[in-house]
């Protein structure tokens, strides 16, 4: 099930919380969970189990450590077992086929292909479930006790599918809190969010979205003036949608009594690309700084160690989000970037904010290109036809058709929206009209909906 | 519980989202439910039968999903709203229909991919070749952008007939295809196609008609000799799609016709008149699509027509010319094309679909089946 949807937001989504709301404090969680795996199996029933497993794993693997602090051995054992059995699953869903394509490809053999469907949001699940156990692991954080609230953790259906990526030690204590978890305060914030996360996904990334979807319908064989439009158009899409998701997740949260962290902020107002990637998909990079960067020494022995490790985390950056040869390569480009960029360039673009923009701009834009395309020849033409120029008799349908919602979600990724937001967010003269007109007109373009893709399917 | 209530008033957001989001879940839980949309021309969809197989496949909750949606409380109202929206951002289209000047609407075509239509005309080659003894013609209807130019938007994604008519030719001969390209921009400042449907009108089928007549070596009869009747307030298949809400109404067009139709040996009038009082009018010419059905004429000779939807108000312009008129719509029929030929010993077989047929539609190649 996705947020974006009308039997989400009039059957599910008021049934779960009346009944969230009125259940006892001590039943609270339980409600949680049950809620979470309806959400999870609506989706693919199929792969219940597996989140069974998940929650089942790494709350043992967490005790036994718990229960065994200074047995090192035992500590690092379940440790290793978790690890396993995350990484493990998350290989084996994941990336099966590809390596069995590949072998195929350069061995000459023909092994089947085994075709799994990739169980929703998996690679946001593993990852939280393993930094669970790492925290426990290095103390950071004691054991969850209650099995029932630890699956609450896991599955809880704001963050499932598409993050933001919670971590235990973020909403541990609201976990085990049991009054006063949820506040008038919390559902009020709540209620703007999501609306506004809503209206993200559903008025601004679908309706430029479709662009797009046209030019991959042409093989993106498209002349440059409708390449370009077409790549902001991605651009623009990817970040609605992906924050616009976040948002909701948030909302949801703050409604259920949790504050789950930030994960977009306004990321395509950078001044560089090492500052786009601390504004964009916040909770991923802070794990892999905190889970991979850090551990393998981080910046600490020396800059070509650094370098070094940079490389990892960003080969595993882009493999993260597919398991394909581009996501691979757009992983690379990102660290190529970032190296120059640490080595000489943020120097000097901090004296030219003007070139700085248009640099950053042009990096993330050709990036999304890199992470759309995913047939190595494809995507080098695309990128040709950008630098070159072919004219396109298209264009001008395309423009006037699309020009309008461009300017608006250009307009909405800069910092006039959170400036609007912060003057007026307690302002229900603003707020409520402005929420009415979002939330119904999404609530138009879902029932009518001909283009409301989930585009995570692959991450 | 009494602190709740006082506090409560402080959150107008709170108040306001709850009450809409149960009351319109309520009121949508309990609001009558449609079997048919009238603004859509469709079946909405019923609530799927519970089956574990279905729900192990993934196939049961997408149904219900799909069935919330299209039961959504006072759904056209939403549709008009996107519709309004959607005008306002300037879009171009809807749903897949593009809209062109003076409400004019074409279905959406990107298609880069021409496999379908070698197939097709591959199959229509191989069909002559089959049926050496028979005079065979083919017309392809050119769709509304193909012809009316000037309405299209520049740059549309829209079918352009020339390139398949072109292909046409080159693969089955000039002499055995009726061009009715440049008959029909000669008459381009006329309503010889629907804004709201995908269909040309009766008036468009009448200079198709008159050119196919000259083709086969005969006199096509005035168009002042037919009587055509008119029905107001005609909302075609495009408008069943991008159901916009500032549409401007066709008027469709018939002419007078006495003659019976013959499906599958029911005898009836050849317009389904009732079809009329509904919105999907256009399926009264021939009683809609049916896989063989036969007219009898008060001319001479018998002819063979094999076709699509565009052919259903250009046959009516026959009956005077042929005495026998057969009717196959290959989508339907599951039977040797070859052998029907050769019992009914055809004076002429006319192929008719329109161009953008050609190039999607998988059926054409039965043709050469079941011989």
């Amino acid at each position: 099930m996705i947020f974006s949807n009308i039997f989400f937001l009039f059957r599910f989504l008021p049934i779960v919380l009346l009944i969230y709301y009125i259940v006892p404090y001590k039943y609270k969680n339980g409600i949680i969970t049950i809620a979470s795996l309806i959400f999870y199996s609506w989706g693919e029933v199929k792969y219940f189990p597996i989140m069974i497993a998940s929650t089942v794993v790494d709350f043992f693997a967490s005790r036994t450590i718990e229960r065994n602090r200074g047995n090192r051995r035992i500590e690092k054992i379940c440790l290793a077992v978790s690890m396993c059995f995350n990484l493990g699953m998350l290989l084996f869903f994941k990336y099966t086929d590809f390596f069995i394509a590949n072998i195929n490809n350069f061995c000459g053999t023909s092994i089947p292909l085994l075709h799994i469907t990739l169980p929703l949001g998996i690679s946001f699940y593993t990852f939280q479930t393993m930094s669970y156990t790492i925290d426990v692991y290095r103390g950071k954080v004691e054991a969850e006790k209650n099995i029932i609230n630890f699956s609450a953790f896991v599955t809880m259906f704001p963050q499932l599918i598409a993050g933001p990526i919670v971590k235990y030690t973020d909403i541990n204590k609201k976990l085990n809190t049991y009054e006063g978890r949820i506040t008038l305060d919390g559902i009020n914030e709540g209620i703007r969010w999501f609306i506004l996360g809503l209206g993200k996904k559903v008025l601004i990334a679908n309706n430029v979205g479709a662009l797009w979807t046209d030019i991959e319908t042409m093989g993106f064989a498209v002349g440059t003036p409708l390449a370009w439009l077409g790549i902001i158009a991605y651009s623009l899409q990817i970040y609605f949608d992906f924050s616009g998701y976040s948002l909701m997740a948030i909302g949801l949260g703050k409604m259920l009594g949790f504050d789950f962290p930030m994960n977009f902020n306004l990321p395509y107002i950078s001044k560089s690309i090492t500052e786009f990637w601390r504004r964009w998909h916040i909770t991923l990079s802070s794990w892999f700084r905190e889970y991979v960067y850090i551990p393998l020494g981080g910046n600490r022995k020396g800059i070509k160690r650094q370098i070094l490790n940079m490389l990892v985390v960003w080969f595993l950056t882009g493999f993260w989000h597919g398991a394909d040869w581009n996501f691979m390569l757009w992983g690379l480009y990102y660290f190529l970037l970032l190296t120059v960029e640490k080595v000489f360039l943020l120097k000097k673009l901090e004296k030219h904010p003007v070139i700085a923009r248009i640099y950053t701009i042009l990096g993330f834009v050709i990036g999304w290109a890199i992470f759309y395309i995913t047939d190595l020849g494809v995507l080098g033409g695309f990128i040709k036809t950008l630098f070159s120029f072919t004219p396109d008799a298209r264009f001008g349908y395309y423009f006037g058709s699309y020009i309008v919602s461009i300017l608006i979600g250009i307009l909405c990724s800069t910092n006039l929206t959170t400036r609007f937001y912060n003057k007026f967010k307690d302002n229900n003269y603003v707020m409520l009209p402005l929420l009415t007109v979002i939330f119904v007109l999404s609530v138009a373009y879902l029932v009518d909906s001909t283009y409301n893709p989930f585009i995570y399917f692959r991450f | 519980m009494k602190n709740l209530f006082k506090n409560i008033k402080k959150y107008p957001l709170i108040i306001f989202f709850g009450i809409v989001l149960y009351v319109v879940s309520i009121a949508d839980w309990f609001s009558p439910q449609y079997e048919f949309s009238d603004l859509e021309n469709r079946y909405l969809s019923t609530f799927p039968k519970f089956s574990v197989k279905a729900l192990f496949n993934n196939e049961y909750t997408p149904l219900v999903e799909d069935f919330t949606e299209d039961h959504f409380i006072k759904r056209n109202s939403w549709i008009s709203l996107k519709s309004i929206s959607e005008t306002i951002l300037g879009k171009g289209e809807n749903n897949g229909i593009v809209y062109g000047e003076d409400g004019y609407q074409f279905t959406k075509v990107l298609n880069a991919d021409y496999t379908q239509r070698m197939k097709n005309i591959a199959a229509i080659v191989q069909f002559m070749e089959n049926n050496p003894d028979v005079n065979i013609n083919i017309l392809l209807a050119p769709t509304a952008p193909s012809v009316m130019t000037d309405k299209v938007k520049p740059g549309s994604p829209v079918n352009n007939a020339e390139g398949v008519i072109t292909q046409l030719n080159e693969a089955v001969g000039k002499e055995n295809v009726v061009d009715v390209r440049d008959t029909l921009k000669a008459h381009c400042d006329e309503y010889i196609y629907y804004r709201t449907d995908h269909h040309w009108t009766t008036l468009g089928a009448y200079y198709a008609y008159a050119d196919y007549m000259t083709a086969i070596g005969r006199v096509p009869q005035p168009l002042d000799s037919f009587e055509f009747e008119y029905v107001e307030d005609f909302l075609g298949t495009h408008y069943s799609k991008s159901k916009n809400f500032n549409v401007e109404a066709d008027t469709m067009s018939y002419i007078r016709n006495d003659s019976q139709i013959d499906i599958l040996g029911e005898v009836n009038s050849i317009y389904d008149y009732e079809k009329l009082e509904t919105r999907d009018k256009y399926a009264m010419f021939l009683r809609g699509n049916n896989s063989f059905s036969s007219i009898k004429g008060s001319g001479e000779g018998k002819i063979l027509v094999i076709k699509d939807s565009y052919a259903n108000c250009f046959i009516p312009f026959l009956t005077g010319d042929f005495e026998q008129i057969d009717i196959i719509d290959l989508r339907f029929y599951k039977q040797s094309v070859k052998q029907l030929i050769g019992q009914e010993g055809y004076d002429e077989v006319l192929i008719l679909y329109n161009s953008e047929t050609i190039d999607t539609d998988i059926y054409v190649p039965v043709l050469n089946l079941f011989n």
